[in-house]
């Protein structure tokens, strides 16, 4: 609607004062920038502002000051123990899946691409990516079967007992794989393409050179992909400092699992809310995120 | 297959008062007609009974053929004892769907009280809803829950048709803020088939039936095999609900779980909490003479196990029955108390309740309150087929009822003295609350000093109470 | 090169490889369809077993009947409108606004856009509980809106856009302009067309972030008919708790429409996927 109007004044703008002219980006931009406005900017000050109230959903909030931080940083404290075990469940994840989401992909794009007839090369891709579209839900729910103690197809296929969810350890390796499962088909297409865009005779002048596979992966393949590697390396980070859904959905002994993003929910939705207390977690793991994303963007940036 | 089995229950269901329903109702409307004569003995020897009874009358829900309302229904209803609530709502949605519809609205117990929370941000909360009697106080404290005092007279129902403890459980300064439609007790689930040598059925219904009995039966039932799916176990433990047990041991050692003069103060890390915590978490350690662990590992399904006979002992909620009571070729169920810790115990379990609630929300009304009055009238009048899922009777009539009392579990209501319901302390669910997962920590080995694992939950309570 | 034998047996082990690789990753889905195939009873019974002996669509029946506590049929079309409607309000909004500061000479422009750039560092988990307030004021949780509004101020696919675009010849708008074309028919007729890829790209992750998000739908619509697929699953796992082939069931619902989709819709999502890859350099 708001296109047509600006269509019409623009028929007669040649007519019309210079005031109208200058506000015709400004009507390109108000659609975004009212969105943009409410859920972007406000819920930021809002949020920090939350953080130094005891706000529980319900009812008038009071200011306290630092409090639900001191609350955080006073060790021992429930919410100290649950804030930082969040803390540490969530790096476990950052560190062992996030370079796993970007390493595999790039093994099986390599692979995918030293098969020489396209077709099956595509049949392969498809199959591989596949999984990709499901929604984390539907991939927990499928992997809590597989690997149930008692009926999952792992335990009885192999003729072994291995107990995902009663070792903190088992129910990591668990969540990780189901996440490569789903997740390393969107990369490993990212990765073919840039490889597949590397000329021919550049792999053929370095073969007459004498450089064998090893030397070619890493003299021509690994340069050429540094752009995706990198933005799916950042973009892995975050995520992994926001996980949520995998461990939420899979579970595992109480206390092994739990992730910051769980906690944030717990204490904001959960059995006694606490908004305020809720608020000052997500703002400290904010404060992390960010400055994980500066020192991402100055390594990128050195190189 | 479910629905035949319902109907071949009901016709044996001997109704509580003589009723009458008037299926003149829709007779002009295409609607389908209500079911006759359910009421009565002589109803079910008809062989047209439904089971259900339908005490509410064509008169009762006039004033809602002009304005039609629709009951927001939310409940933590999500086990194997979820059958038995769709069944009365599909009952009464095709009885009276067209003038008040019940839209029920089930969700996981966590799930649930998200959802309860959250609403509050809008006061958009449901117009009817389940909860524990045990989240009743904080509740009520915060002026969240409204009186149903006048709700209930007007459908009849009155502190003398219940037993008293449970509905002065839900009264505050003379009104009625909940109503308890059942009492849910931690029990204690044997397989007779299982059964080891010298053991006996009434020994694990004696008083004397301590902790350290039961784990020699244990010893006794758990069979090794090699092959994954044939091992037995002595007992089937569920990691995931330790709260309940380790509170009504509590209990049994004469503990409680806060202090009632500072609600904000747990008491549970004393001598008793500690001698509790003990014995529940000797149960998954018990070892066999050659080495294996009696009890199931933390991360399998116990109910499957149990239900597959390959378990002699269980602990879950009376709720789970409809999954676990059962006599076929693998199970021949039994239901006791749970254990108690040691000779000087009581046999006593803790019990919650499911109770109706109504919240304070933007779309109540005095003609929406009519409705649900007559919904939970509806419902309570049918607490037997409630119960049936595994429930105890909390109301005087139902105690003496005939398909009651034939119910594995009817036993209880003989032992009222102990079960131990919530106390009336706002702070009471966040403080116990705290419990299970410690005492999971425990039983999984993760955590292996009782009285500071105890201590530090305590230390927990107490910051989470500060909040309130 | 020369095919030489040994060329021809490095192909041959390397799809061996890959497609024992492809059979294992298929195997989830295949017992996952096993499984919904299975009697409940046989479950709780029999425990594992690779291949039903009893073939019953029951647990399909029950969780179609089942329309009040899991709606899986509503979940499916919310899940797709909520997808679509937030795909193409995404782009609409991202490119309107990317063509201005791209495009546009006004005051602020650049300060505008550096602002924009600077909350893109902002993690969006601060935002979480305002959020849900505002959507609650707005009386507009328990709707479909609720899921789509919020992600409509995003900055990223702004800035993509917008980068995009400066590899769109200016002298298209010139000439457009001198010909007297307003803004308006200089944005549709002339660089929306050139746009197609990016917008591609745009509106196809848009799309699946929102059919995978998890989080927030499962805060701000409880309501079960106002569930998506992805956070109605979420529960159900409490709901069919002892019914497994029910549970894998409802599990095949909500995977085999998308991959049939993704049958038909392989060549333009990979090439898309693909796309993002050139975005980036």
């Amino acid at each position: 609607m708001i296109v047509r109007e600006i269509s019409a004044s623009n028929i007669n703008k040649a007519n019309k004062k210079k005031g109208i002219k200058a506000i015709i980006p400004y009507l390109f931009l108000l659609p975004h920038l009212i969105f943009f406005a409410i859920f972007v900017v406000y819920p930021f000050f809002y949020g920090i502002y939350i953080s130094f109230t005891n706000f529980n959903l319900m009812g008038n909030p009071e200011f306290i000051w630092f409090d639900n931080y001191v609350q955080i940083f006073t060790f021992g404290s429930k919410y100290s123990k649950d804030f930082f075990a969040g803390l540490g469940h969530t790096l476990i994840y950052t560190v062992t899946a996030v370079p796993l989401i970007v390493f595999v992909p790039l093994v099986l794009a390599v692979l995918l691409y030293a098969i020489k007839n396209v077709r099956i090369r595509n049949i392969f891709q498809s199959i591989l990516y596949s999984t990709s579209i499901l929604s984390v839900s539907t991939v927990v729910l499928i992997f809590t079967w597989l690997l149930d103690r008692d009926n999952g197809l792992f335990n009885n296929l192999f003729l072994v007992d291995i107990n995902f969810k009663g070792n903190a350890v088992l129910t990591w390796v668990a969540i990780i794989s189901l996440t490569l499962w789903s997740g390393v088909g969107g990369n490993m297409i990212i990765f073919l393409s840039s490889i597949s865009s590397i000329p021919k005779s550049q792999y053929e002048a370095a073969s007459l050179d004498g450089a064998n596979a090893f030397q070619r992966f890493f003299r021509l393949t690994l340069p050429s992909l540094r752009f995706p590697l990198t933005f799916s390396l950042i973009t892995g980070v975050i995520g992994g400092f926001n996980v949520f859904g995998q461990p939420y959905l899979f579970g595992g002994q109480v206390g092994s699992y739990e992730t910051v993003m769980m906690e944030i929910y717990g204490y904001a939705f959960g059995k006694s809310p606490m908004a305020g207390m809720a608020s000052a977690m997500s703002v400290l793991l904010g404060i992390i995120i960010l400055l994980v994303s500066i020192v991402q963007f100055r390594m990128m940036r050195e190189k | 297959m479910s629905y035949k089995k319902v109907m071949l229950l009901a016709l044996s269901v001997t109704m509580i008062s003589g009723c009458t329903v008037t299926s003149n109702l829709n007779s002009s409307s295409s609607h389908e007609s209500i079911p006759s004569g359910s009421g009565s003995a002589e109803g079910s020897t008809s062989g047209e009974s439904s089971g259900y009874i339908m005490n509410i009358t064509k008169e009762d829900v006039a004033p809602f053929v002009e304005s039609p309302v629709n009951i927001k229904f939310w409940n933590p209803i999500t086990g194997p004892d979820a059958g038995n609530l769709q069944n009365l709502v599909r009952f009464w949605n095709d009885t009276y769907g067209n003038y008040i519809k019940i839209s029920n609205d089930p969700l996981a117990e966590n799930d649930h009280y998200t959802r309860l929370l959250t609403s509050f941000a809008d006061n958009s909360t449901a117009d009817l809803t389940i909860i524990h009697s045990s989240r009743v106080p904080i509740f009520q404290k915060q002026g969240k829950l409204r009186p149903m005092t006048n709700m209930l007279s007007k459908v009849g129902i009155a502190k003398e048709q219940y037993l008293e403890s449970i509905w002065n459980a839900s009264v505050y300064g003379g009104d009625v803020y909940a109503l308890a439609w059942d009492i849910i007790p931690t029990v204690f689930y044997y397989n007779r088939y299982l059964l080891p040598e010298g053991y006996t059925e009434e020994m694990i219904h004696s008083d004397d039936f301590t902790v350290e009995t039961m784990r020699e039966m244990m010893k006794a039932a758990y069979v090794h095999n090699p092959v994954l799916s044939k091992r037995t176990y002595g007992m089937a433990f569920n990691y995931a609900f330790t709260e309940n047990p380790f509170i009504s041991m509590l209990y049994q050692m004469g503990g409680k779980p806060v202090e009632e003069a500072n609600p904000t103060v747990p008491t549970f890390n004393g001598a008793e909490g500690v001698a509790a915590a003990e014995a529940l978490r000797s149960i998954p350690f018990t070892q066999t003479s050659d080495g294996y662990k009696a009890a199931s590992e933390s991360g399998s399904n116990h109910l499957n196990i149990f239900r597959q006979g390959r378990a002699l002992f269980t602990i879950d909620g009376l709720w789970s029955t409809n999954s676990l009571v059962a006599k076929n070729e693998q199970i021949d169920t039994g239901v006791a108390f749970l254990p108690k810790v040691d000779e000087t115990a009581t046999r006593s379990t803790y019990g919650d309740s499911h109770v109706f609630a109504t919240f304070t929300n933007n779309s109540q009304s005095d003609h929406k309150d009519n409705a649900i009055g007559l919904v939970m009238k509806f419902l309570v009048d049918n607490s037997i087929e409630w119960y049936k899922g595994g429930k105890v009777a909390v109301r005087n009539a139902d105690i003496e009822n005939a398909t009651y009392k034939a119910m594995p579990w009817a036993f209880i209501s003989q032992k009222l003295d102990k079960v131990v319901l919530p106390q009336k302390l706002y702070t009471y669910s966040t403080i116990t609350g705290t419990t299970g997962e410690y005492i999971s920590k425990l039983c999984e080995g993760t955590l292996t000093d009782v009285q500071a694992a105890l201590n530090e939950c305590a230390s927990d309570a107490e910051d989470l109470a500060k909040n309130l | 090169m020369k095919k030489t034998k040994k060329y021809y047996i490095s192909q041959a082990i390397l799809i061996t490889g890959m497609a024992i690789l492809c059979f294992l990753w298929l195997v989830p889905l295949v017992y996952m369809v096993l499984t919904s195939l299975r009697p409940n009873e046989d479950i709780n019974l029999n425990g594992f077993v690779l291949f039903p002996k009893v073939i019953t669509f029951d647990n399909y029946v029950i969780v179609f009947r089942n329309t009040q506590s899991a709606p899986v049929a509503k979940w499916l079309i919310n899940s797709v409108i909520v997808s679509l409607l937030s795909a193409l309000l995404t782009v609409l909004i991202s490119a309107l606004s990317a063509f201005a500061y791209a495009r546009m000479k006004f005051k602020g422009n650049k300060l505008l856009f550096s602002f924009l750039l600077l909350t893109m560092m902002i993690p969006s988990v601060i935002s979480l509980i305002p959020n849900f307030l505002t959507i609650k004021s707005f009386h507009l949780n328990e709707t479909l809106a609720a899921l789509i509004l919020p992600f409509l101020g995003g900055v990223t696919n702004i800035f993509l856009i917008r980068q995009f675009l400066y590899g769109v010849p200016k002298e298209l708008d010139e000439a457009a302009l001198i010909d007297g074309a307003g803004y308006g028919r200089l944005f549709f007729r002339i660089i929306l067309p050139q746009m197609v890829p990016i917008l591609m790209v745009v509106g196809l992750n848009t799309f699946l972030a929102a059919w995978n998000d998890l989080l927030w739908p499962l805060i701000i619509n409880q309501d079960a008919a106002n569930r998506t697929m992805t956070s109605g699953l979420s529960v159900v796992q409490g709901i069919f708790d002892n019914q497994k082939g029910t549970l894998m069931a409802v599990t095949v619902i909500s995977a085999v429409p998308v991959l049939v989709v993704y049958l038909f819709v392989q060549k333009y999502l990979i090439r898309g996927i693909s796309l993002t890859s050139g975005m980036k350099e």
